[in-house]
């Protein structure tokens, strides 16, 4: 007797198994390594001048206005267009994290009571495209367009109470505490600040043509003084690089133009069109899974490579990757408990599950390029060290510390790496006597949640990524007892300590070498001391080019140095 | 007819409001303060304070909403985007024609495909040929999109080179930075995309006009029809198919509708800038004011979309009254 169904069945259980070997192809393990990242891309520098660049983003840029722009993309096609007072040269790192004067002609002097910060700006030492000259007066512009209320620019949060004048300035006249006296800029300070030059190479001082409107919702179209100017911008869908005919700096600029003509593209078919010479760039396209086959074939040391033809670049980040420990709660009040967790977690392991090489496994506050990183202490080690941790839970348990302790942790959904992580923890807690319980909430929502004070959260599983290299980004802002705040907080520690309050403080003041020594010293007590931290990782950024491009450099603050690209 | 039109109108509106209020609701529910995102990492409580004044959010929720009922209503507006503050409008004057394009080439090619296969496969059932169309339905159904997109973009854009990748290129020419536009462009680089959206629907409605079809030619009138020596092609043309695709307008306009408030998977797989791509980034990234555009736009097409079935029907059969 016939039976038709089974050939059905029969040939939808064929079709299935073609289907799902079809999908296994191409698959990729990725085996987490995070040793030998490099100190930044240098890809080949024999480059010829001209070319387009074509390039896509997955994610896209917030804005080109300078006032409003924040996303780390808006601020690397910043470095390439802005010329600012004081610049990051294009260098990798050590050299290309210490700060130069650029339309300054010498590095800021600062009156002897730290109050009066004096700029020297050559009039039309740099002009925009359009012809018009950089001058001390474009500097102040800039900057009262950012301090303008009706502007609602970040940079408010960075310098309005620095500036004198600029609390609850109306943006009517200008601000006291900005003046203009022939060809110099002075700023007038309420307290001495050690971070102010750091805060004046911000992208958001980027030199801006005269009379550029207040814009809340941000200008789509600018000049740019710096060895690129945007041509055209249309917000969500291109954006247009072009040489500046005015430039006569020191600045590479050997391309000519560069087209992001996609804003939505998928990160795996943006990758395929890179690799096929459709698309010479994705700054965001390369995922943790595709990181080990790509640096396989395409990174340093691959065929590639040893041919002179390197298109994976894999650097690192002025990152930080942190279980922030909550001292506010009874569970980890106690510094022994914070410190033998320190011991207890397997940095490696963790660094491991974020994908290959994506980050550097790390015990340190600082990240390696932020001044005082060099000069704090590995403490911790990098690997469990669990006879150590327990040693410290025993002298805990003899001061009142009661086990078994439940750990409530706060982490981020939809983030496998986060899911892996949180079953390390768990297991390598749990010997302390430390059971862990976790919450995963979308990004946002989690930020907010652990900056409430009085949140429930024991451990914030946390990353932090600086908007410029120095110290004061990381400690004062997230773990100086005055960042605590009833809600928005970014001091998920809820540590207060008037000692390092103090040191930090103090150490605010500093600059230069005695700045970065302050630092590194206030690291490495705070970390042996109370470790309110326990810092695991340095994150490293992907990079994947087509194998026409090429004179790839890493600039540790903005990442790669589009300016800095040539045509092999 | 012209009072039913009316009373749909006046549901139309309530429904419209239902969802605007819904929407908000859901949205505030969830604990993200946008105007800390916007203000800055560092920001004092001041400068939040600060921005949130100027983003409205530091009035009472029915205040927020009574704000954006009216903008939405006087001035058409709806609203600005938290990230990067470009005007919902025009997020969604240029995402909508993307979706459109998506989802009405894509339904003309799925109804090119399961019209003639359904009726194929209901005039010989159990044959070869409808065994074979049943086991595509199968795989059409159970191979997801995103699958299906990503094996295209490979295969075809990738190893062989036949077709773009992926993208999207304006119909009406490339502007300045866009490495594709003009019909030609816009065609090629809507193939793909189309496919992939056309072959789970094909397979559905190839399964429903099938069944359709199969029950409609067993019907009383067709019996009737043959029996009076009418020949079999005008039997089924004039006769059966004019029944049997009444389910089908009905879950047509359905579909096109629900399909226009964002075909996700395959605007984020192709890379094509429509509401679904929107939809989603704007969850992420919790930016209300594209979240409420996306799905109020997207309720107002399914409320336009069900109006109009409901008027076509009365075309496709009189019997159907309105009133």
């Amino acid at each position: 007797m016939r039976r038709p169904g089974m050939w059905i069945a029969l040939g939808a259980v064929t079709l299935g198994v073609v289907l799902l070997g079809a999908s296994g192809c191409g698959s990729s393990s990725s085996s987490g390594g995070a040793s030998n990242v490099s100190t930044g891309a240098t890809g080949s520098t024999n480059g010829k001048p001209g070319g387009t660049i074509k390039a896509a983003w997955h994610g896209g840029i917030d804005f080109i206005d300078p006032a409003l722009a924040y996303y780390q993309e808006s601020w690397q096609i910043e470095y390439a267009t802005c010329v600012k007072l004081l610049n990051y040269p294009d260098k990798p790192a050590p050299a290309g994290y210490q700060l130069q004067p650029e339309a300054a002609s010498a590095m800021p002097t600062v009156s002897a009571d730290g109050l009066t910060v004096t700029f020297t700006v050559p009039p039309g030492k740099y002009k925009f495209n359009t012809g018009e000259p950089v001058t001390a007066q474009t500097f102040a512009d800039s900057l009262m367009r950012d301090l303008n209320p009706k502007q609602v620019s970040p940079f408010v949060s960075f310098v309005g109470s620095s500036i004198e004048g600029a609390t609850g300035w109306n943006g009517k006249g200008t601000i006291p505490g900005v003046k203009v006296s022939g060809d110099q800029l002075i700023l007038h300070l309420t307290k001495p600040n050690g971070t102010i030059e750091a805060e004046m190479a911000t992208p958001f001082m980027c030199a801006i043509p005269h009379n550029l409107p207040i814009s809340p919702k941000g200008v789509t179209a600018i000049a740019g003084a710096g060895p690129y100017y945007i041509a055209s911008y249309k917000p969500n869908q291109s954006l247009v690089v072009k040489k500046n005919p005015n430039y006569t700096g020191p600045r590479p600029h050997l391309i000519n133009e560069i087209d992001f003509s996609q804003f939505t593209i998928d990160q795996n078919q943006g990758l395929l069109e890179t690799k096929n010479g459709q698309l010479d760039w994705c700054p965001d396209c390369v995922t943790a899974a595709q990181s080990l086959p790509l640096s396989q074939q395409y990174g340093e040391g691959s065929p590639a490579a040893a041919a002179g033809k390197q298109q994976m670049f894999i650097s690192p980040t002025i990152e930080v990757n942190y279980y922030a420990m909550n001292t506010a709660n009874k569970t980890f009040a106690n510094p022994l408990v914070r410190q033998a967790v320190n011991y207890a977690i397997d940095r490696t392991g963790m660094t491991k599950q974020l994908g290959y090489k994506a980050g550097i496994p790390t015990d340190k506050y600082l990240p390696p390029q932020v001044p005082g990183a060099s000069i704090e202490k590995a403490v911790y080690p990098l690997t469990p060290d669990l006879a150590k941790a327990n040693t410290l839970m025993n002298q805990a348990k003899a001061q009142g510390v009661k086990t078994p302790i439940t750990a409530l942790v706060y982490s981020t959904q939809g983030c496998q790496s986060c899911t892996n992580r949180m079953a390390l923890l768990t297991q390598e807690l749990k010997p302390l006597g430390i059971n862990v319980q976790v919450k995963y909430y979308q990004r946002a929502v989690q930020f907010q949640e652990e900056g409430v004070k009085g949140t429930p959260n024991d451990i914030a599983d946390e990353g932090w990524l600086a908007d410029f290299p120095d110290p004061y980004d990381f400690l004062n802002i997230l773990l100086s007892g005055h960042s605590i705040l009833p809600k928005n907080g970014d001091n998920f520690s809820y540590f207060d300590n008037k000692t390092y309050n103090d040191q930090m403080d103090a150490a605010a003041a500093k600059t230069g070498a005695a700045r970065a020594q302050a630092y590194g010293d206030i690291a490495t007590s705070m970390k042996t001391d109370q470790a309110p931290w326990a810092a695991w990782s340095n994150q490293t950024n992907y990079d994947f080019f087509s194998s026409k491009i090429g004179c790839q450099l890493w600039e540790p603050s903005y990442g790669m140095d589009i300016a800095a690209l040539c045509v092999r | 007819m012209v009072r039913y039109v009316i009373r749909r109108l006046l549901w139309a509106v309530v429904l419209f409001l239902a969802v605007t209020i819904l929407t908000f609701l859901m949205f505030f529910v969830i604990p993200v303060d946008p105007a800390k995102l916007v203000a800055g990492k560092a920001a004092t409580p001041a400068q939040v304070q600060h921005v949130a004044h100027e983003l409205y959010l530091d009035r009472p929720l029915y205040v927020q909403y009574g704000h954006y009922l009216k903008e939405l209503v006087w001035n058409h507006s709806l609203g600005y985007s938290y990230g990067n503050r470009q005007s919902v409008n025009s997020i969604i004057s240029q995402a909508a024609p993307v979706t459109a394009a998506l989802v009405f080439g894509g339904a003309i090619l799925w109804l090119l495909v399961a019209i003639p296969i359904g009726i194929y496969s209901a005039l010989r059932p159990r044959s070869k040929g409808d065994r074979v169309a049943m086991v595509g339905v199968l795989a059409g159904i159970s191979a997801h999109p995103v699958w299906v997109g990503y094996m295209l973009s490979l295969i075809v854009g990738y190893k062989l080179n036949l077709l773009p990748i992926q993208g999207y290129c304006n119909l009406r020419g490339a502007s300045e930075g866009q490495t594709c536009g003009g019909p030609y462009d816009w065609f090629m680089h809507m193939l793909l995309p189309w496919i992939t959206f056309a072959i789970l629907y094909a397979a559905f409605y190839v399964r429903m006009i099938r069944s359709s079809v199969m029950e409609t030619l067993n019907e009383d009138y067709v019996r009737t029809a043959r029996a009076k020596g009418a020949p079999e092609r005008t039997v089924i043309r004039r006769h059966a198919l004019r029944n049997a695709m009444l389910p089908v307008v009905t879950m047509l306009g359905m579909d096109i509708a629900l399909a226009l408030g964002g075909a996700v998977f395959v605007e984020i797989v192709f890379g094509l800038p429509g509401l679904g791509y929107w939809a989603i980034q704007s969850v992420f990234s919790f930016d209300l004011p594209i979240i409420a555009g996306t799905v109020i736009f997207a309720s107002i097409m399914v409320i336009l979309f069900n109006l109009i079935i409901d008027l076509l029907y009365a075309v496709i059969d009189p019997r159907i009254r309105l009133a």
